[in-house]
């Protein structure tokens, strides 16, 4: 069995019904903040009985509140949550009778509701029930067996491995202890047992003793006397296993050899890095400890594991839970902010979480049920490394081709947010796309199909046969060349048909999607900025200043700097611009462009094209 | 009869077995008969009948049986179903099974309980909701079981009027219900049985299961609707049925001749999954009638589904001669064999009373008692009907009451001064009852006072609290009476109400709408309240009561009355005769009475003939003629 689905309604930012569909195995929970992801993952505490971090109490802030309200109004009546889970097998429907839904039994109800009031000790009437009636009776067994261990963020795993009562280690051992039920002394306790012994027998120990027995009873008298012993106090299992800790020392042994013991370090001495990851071990190897025919399901919450990590050892962790989750089948949940996570694992595995504009619920979307054709999802899987996934974060997307595209974007959409300003005095526009959480992502390449899978809502079914489907809810937008023959020189009046095989999708997004555009142009983004107003005369001084060598090449930008552009013909702009495309280092010449444009503050006109995708993305 | 042969070198070997397991003295379980370790020490392989005599330590033996199988248990899974019929029942099992399997806490995977909370909580709430397509509220779709006589106002949704001898009459869908398929319709009220029996049109019928339907849809049912919709569902649902096989792979039924037959039926679709079923109880002890228990049913169907028979045939309850009195009714040709001592040469004695003579039966049964010193604590006066009860009683019932008698008792036993706890409850139904039924619609939650929906119970009993202590002025009827009438208290009464209706949080009425049902009970405006208390009956100090409410226990002593005459439904002693004419449920009724004393058994009937005396006396009945005359004999020189 597994957890499919969870509904949470009327709890913390989630007002009407939320759905959270996951799948067996590994989940991410990606998303940028304030999205609800840590919601969710207290949403199955809750609803799981997770207690290990106090999160049992509800407060009165925990129901859900619309923002337009002041905090003091009463939140929501009552805060559900339900959980279903799928894939029963046999035995698990035997032992899951009184939750299977009769018309699936592979499936199986869990509900939890509480009300929003409170009695006089300040707690919230709370009911768990199977199925869909709350009446009868809740066997708690049944819940006990699904296992569900939680790790919170930031966690202080130094904390959490020292030796205390009810501490991890303890916790682990004694769960050890549970399986071998004999009724027997422990080897450990025989051999507390023992040192108590020989403990008694060293003389400056009697000496204390005597001296204490010799003091209670000049005290109190020999009425009121009692016997005393001096003794290691640790003789009972528990009590025992409470008092042992966790020591590291940072290197392996080499094969056949051990560290020898008094090499171990406190794990104050360590990195918290390292911390974490000794604390995850703990907790890992205590679901294996606590593995017994009565446990059925097994859910590990983890939130934001890349805390004081560096990414190598965060993929590394990464893959390591995704391989435990599939041997041991465990289902673990992850949320995280780190890109390097997000890119690091089997993108089905990926649950975006977006705001929506007007601050009501947020969106999930479950990248396995994009549709994602089995190419596109390998290549992704392939290409989308850090960088790239910092789209599943942003607020908007823009796609473009390459390097030259990438860096010049970001300073082209500052002057279109201003062009958009002064045309539209009445609406708002912020400076930067930073500023609307908008990421210029560099494809490298013509790999718009595959990008766009993510966002663009519907998937095609057969020749011309589109069906709609689940999209990340983010606006993505698209920048692509036209590429015409290598030798052609469009203008406005007079364009060429482009060879570009993703133009297709230029028509197709615009006929299915909400969210994806595909934008082009007249050739290639060098020459498109080319023909724009004056550019070329700005164009032309950057590559000037780039040119090494004197020579005819320098003496024609110089013509072409002096210029009155204004006057010229489309032509005579497509015949130098075509003549300059030919001479640039397109990276160098972008590098270059761009430190220009930043510093001197000039003006410099953007190609439509450019212009639309950004209305696009901010409007 | 396999196990009376068991050598004693075997029995203390299983004696040695169980001990070792079950947390129980190595001294009791040696106690045990041969029956009984050869039942507990059972496998539970194929189905089993257990015919328990009364006194036979049933409960004990299900107790050790279970606790057995517990701590031997294998499956990883299911668990045992250990269903009973009464919640003290329930409650006794399971505290047995706990002690002995040494459970602190539940009994997980295994149940013990009613069948009713069996079936409720594993079918009946969890998933009648797939059958009924009830639409829920607020996503709850629990069914809500309604009472079979309740008369709350919405049951009026489900009414249907049926034409007879041209008159409308209304009957709601609480008063029938089906019974295995929609084809046998059974009538619960008077009304709704009168009209069954008559037979109904192809036409009628299906009016009855339409509104039934409907009753379904919207998301209730009366507890006979309840094995019907469990039923339905395990037929429906092929996997459920094998689920919950797999679940509960044993069940063991005590009090078995309680089963009705669509408990029968129920049970069987698990068996045919290959759940064993161990049926442990006393067949002769079946009084259910009114529940269409038939034992004649589970006779047969124990027979043809071939069930392993054992009996328990020691009685260690009754001496030998209330033995003989008990096996002659039972006639089933099994002996049944006494356990202790006999007080005296004669302990079951036949009085005949007259109409002078009958309120003095319980002073007389309490003379005889005090002459073997046995308190009258724990023995007890029966009878089969109300009317004969109401004679000998003190206390009334509280469903007899109309409203202000209610409002007039729940006072008494509040403020008398020496309350005791049964005085606090009682004060409280009735005073719950009593605002109920004035202040609030719908229906009440009868377990809690009649809280209304409204409320919750802690609240209602806040209120109910108020109210009384609010109304102490009007309790002049106490210690010291003032001889207030009906008809003058009752307007005390009303005054009352008007001036303190706001007591009555969301009251869905008002005073002016209700003041016209607070009045004198009929034909008693004239009489003093305080009659309501008096003892009318001379000294009974014994608990009277019905053979059905002691089912099941033991008494020191019972003195069985019967009606003084023959109209009486199986109340009249020659009911309990077995002869051409006789029904077997009367005669199991006096089977259960007689079979629950352990020293003395009293038959009091009216004047005998000749030949019905010769017939008591053939029982084992020893008359004492002169026990209503001085010079009385004790009835056992």
């Amino acid at each position: 069995m597994h957890l499919k689905t969870l509904k949470i309604k009327g709890y913390k930012a989630f007002s009407g019904e939320f759905t959270v569909k996951l799948n067996n195995g590994l989940n991410i929970l990606v998303g940028e903040n304030a999205t609800g992801k840590s919601t969710i993952i207290d949403a199955l505490r809750l609803i799981l009985s997770e207690d290990e971090y106090g999160r049992g109490g509800i407060t009165a802030s925990d129901f859900h509140k619309p923002l337009h309200l002041s905090t003091k109004t009463k939140g929501a009546p009552r805060i559900s949550i339900a959980c279903e889970f799928d894939n029963l097998n046999d035995d698990e429907q035997v032992v899951y009778l009184p939750w299977l839904n009769l018309n699936d039994p592979k499936k199986a109800i869990l509900s939890l509701a509480i009300e929003n009031k409170e009695d006089n000790r300040g707690r919230f009437k709370r009911k768990i029930w199977g199925n869909e009636s709350e009446s009868g009776l809740f066997e708690w067994e049944l819940l006990n067996r699904i296992n569900c261990i939680y790790l919170p963020p930031l966690r202080d795993a130094e904390d959490k491995l020292k030796a205390y009562k009810g501490s991890r280690l303890s916790r682990l051992l004694k769960n050890l202890r549970i399986q071998d039920e004999s009724d027997e002394m422990h080897p450990l306790e025989k051999k507390f047992a023992m040192l108590n012994k020989d403990l008694l027998n060293d003389s400056s120990i009697q000496i204390a003793n005597s001296y204490i027995k010799d003091n209670i009873l000049k005290a109190v008298g020999p009425v009121f006397g009692q016997d005393a012993s001096l003794q290691f106090t640790e003789i009972n299992f528990d009590r025992i296993v409470e008092r042992i800790r966790l020591l590291f020392y940072p290197v392996i042994p080499g094969a056949g050899s051990t560290n020898s013991v008094d090499m171990f370090r406190e794990l104050s001495e360590n990195s918290l890095g390292f911390n974490n990851i000794l604390y995850l071990a703990t907790i890992l190897a205590e679901f294996d400890g606590t593995e017994t025919t009565d446990t059925f399901h097994k859910i590990l919450l983890i939130e934001e594991p890349e805390a004081h990590l560096h990414p190598q050892l965060q993929i590394r962790l990464m893959h390591y839970l995704q391989q435990r989750s599939i041997e041991n089948k465990i289902q673990i949940i992850v949320t995280t902010h780190s890109t390097t996570l997000a890119s690091s694992v089997d993108l089905n595995a990926i649950k975006v979480l977006s705001a929506t504009k007007d601050s009501s619920m947020p969106i999930f979307t479950a990248v396995e049920e994009c549709c994602l054709p089995s190419p596109t999802k390998d290549f992704l899987e392939r290409w989308l490394d850090i960088t790239k996934s910092t789209l599943l974060f942003a607020k908007g997307v823009l796609l473009v081709e390459g390097i030259a595209e990438a860096m010049l974007i970001k300073q082209l959409s500052k002057t279109v947010l201003r062009e958009l300003m002064a045309e539209n005095p009445e609406k708002h526009y912020c400076d930067t796309l930073d500023d609307y959480g908008i990421s210029i992502i560099n494809l490298n390449g013509l790999y718009f199909n595959h990008f766009m899978a993510l966002f663009k809502g519907y998937h095609r079914k057969s020749e011309d046969v589109f069906a709609g489907c689940s999209g990340i809810p983010v606006r993505c937008a698209g920048l692509t060349d036209n590429d015409p023959d290598k030798e052609g020189r469009p203008t406005q009046s007079s364009p060429l048909i482009g060879k570009n095989h993703q133009l297709y999708l230029v028509q197709e997004l615009e006929d299915n999607s909400i969210n994806c555009r595909l934008f082009t142009n007249l050739k290639t983004f060098e020459y498109d900025l080319a023909l724009e107003g004056t550019n070329l005369s700005l164009m032309c001084d950057v590559q000037l200043k780039l040119m090494e060598t004197d020579g005819t090449i320098k003496s024609q930008l110089q013509t072409y700097i002096d210029n009155d552009w204004e006057a010229a013909t489309p032509e005579e702009k497509a015949d130098a611009a075509f003549w300059l495309l030919n001479r640039i280092d397109k990276g160098v010449f972008a590098q270059a462009l761009t430190q220009y444009l930043v510093k001197s503050q000039t003006e410099f006109q953007v190609p439509l094209y450019i212009k639309k995708a950004i209305k696009w993305l901010v409007d | 009869m396999v196990s009376r042969l068991m050598t004693n070198k075997k029995r203390l070997k299983i004696c040695y077995k169980l001990y070792k397991l079950i947390r129980c003295d190595l001294s009791s379980m040696i106690k045990l008969s041969g029956e009984q370790l050869f039942y507990i020490n059972q496998a539970i392989g194929e189905n089993t009948f257990l015919q328990a005599c009364p006194g036979s330590g049933k409960t004990e033996v299900i107790g050790l049986k279970a606790s057995y199988q517990i701590l031997s248990w294998q499956h990883s899974l299911g668990g045992l179903a250990i269903l009973t019929f009464t919640n003290s029942a329930a409650k006794e099992l399971s505290t047995r099974i706990r002690k002995y399997a040494d459970l602190s806490l539940g009994t997980h995977p295994h149940f013990v309980g009613t069948f009713d909370s069996w079936l409720h909580n594993f079918i009946l709430h969890p998933f009648c909701h797939y059958l009924t397509a009830y639409k829920g509220q607020d996503g709850d779709k629990s069914v809500r079981i309604t009472d079979q006589d309740s008369n709350a106002d919405f049951l009026h949704n489900y009414e249907i009027k049926l034409e007879h001898n041209g008159k409308s009459i209304p009957i709601a869908a609480t008063e029938y219900h089906f019974i295995k398929d929609w084809e046998t319709i059974v009538g619960d009220s008077d009304l709704a049985k009168s009209l069954i029996e008559k037979k109904l049109t192809e036409e009628q019928k299906s009016v009855f299961i339409k509104n039934k339907i409907k009753f379904f849809q919207d998301g209730f049912a009366t507890y006979a609707d309840a094995e019907f919709l469990c039923y339905k569902l395990l037929v429906k649902y092929p996997f459920l049925r094998k689920r919950l096989s797999q679940r509960f792979p044993i069940v063991i039924i005590d009090e078995c001749q309680d089963l009705s037959d669509g408990q029968i039926s129920f049970l069987d679709l698990l068996m045919q999954e290959g759940s064993k079923l161990d049926f442990v109880g006393d067949i002769h002890q079946a009084i259910y009638d009114f529940r269409y228990v038939n034992p004649e049913n589970l006779l047969s169907y124990i027979d043809v589904k071939k069930f392993k028979k054992l009996y328990l045939t020691k009685n260690f309850r009754s001496n030998q001669e209330i033995v003989n009195v008990t096996s002659f009714l039972k006639n089933d040709g099994i002996k049944i064999y006494a356990n202790i001592e006999m007080k005296s040469s004669i302990t079951c004695v036949l009085w005949q009373y007259d109409e002078t003579t009958f309120t003095d039966l319980p002073s007389k049964f309490a003379a005889l008692l005090k002459q073997y010193s046995i308190p009258a604590k724990n023995c007890a006066i029966l009878a089969r009907g109300k009317t004969t009860l109401d004679l000998l009683r003190i206390q009334n019932q509280l469903w007899k009451f109309s409203k202000i008698e209610l409002f007039a008792v729940s006072l008494h036993c509040w403020f008398k001064l020496d309350r005791s706890s049964t005085d606090l409850t009682n004060a409280l139904t009735y005073a719950g009852k009593f605002i109920f039924s004035v202040a609030y619609l719908g229906r009440a939650d009868i377990r809690n006072q009649y809280r209304p929906q409204s409320f919750d119970s802690i609240r209602w009993r806040l209120l109910i609290k108020e109210f009384l202590n609010a109304s102490k002025y009007l309790y002049t009827y106490g210690e010291q009476n003032d001889g207030v009438n009906w008809k003058n208290w009752s307007s005390l009464v009303k005054q009352f109400l008007n001036l303190n209706w706001h007591y009555f949080d969301n009251s869905q009425t008002t005073f002016d709408n209700i003041k016209s049902r607070i009045k004198a009970p009929a034909n008693l405006g004239d009489i003093p309240v305080n009659d309501l208390f008096k003892d009318k009956s001379g000294h009974n100090v014994f608990r009277t009561t019905t053979i059905h409410s002691v089912k099941g226990e033991t008494l020191d002593a019972v003195m069985l009355v019967s009606h003084k005459n023959k109209q009486s439904r199986g109340g009249h002693f020659s009911h309990w005769i077995r002869n051409e004419k006789s029904e077997e449920e009367h005669i199991r009724f006096a089977y259960v009475a007689c079979s629950r004393p352990k020293h003395f058994l009293v038959l009091a009937t009216p004047k005998l003939s000749k030949l019905d005396l010769q017939h008591l006396e053939k029982i084992g009945f020893k008359a004492d003629h002169n026990i209503f005359t001085n010079e009385s004999s004790d009835g056992g020189q």
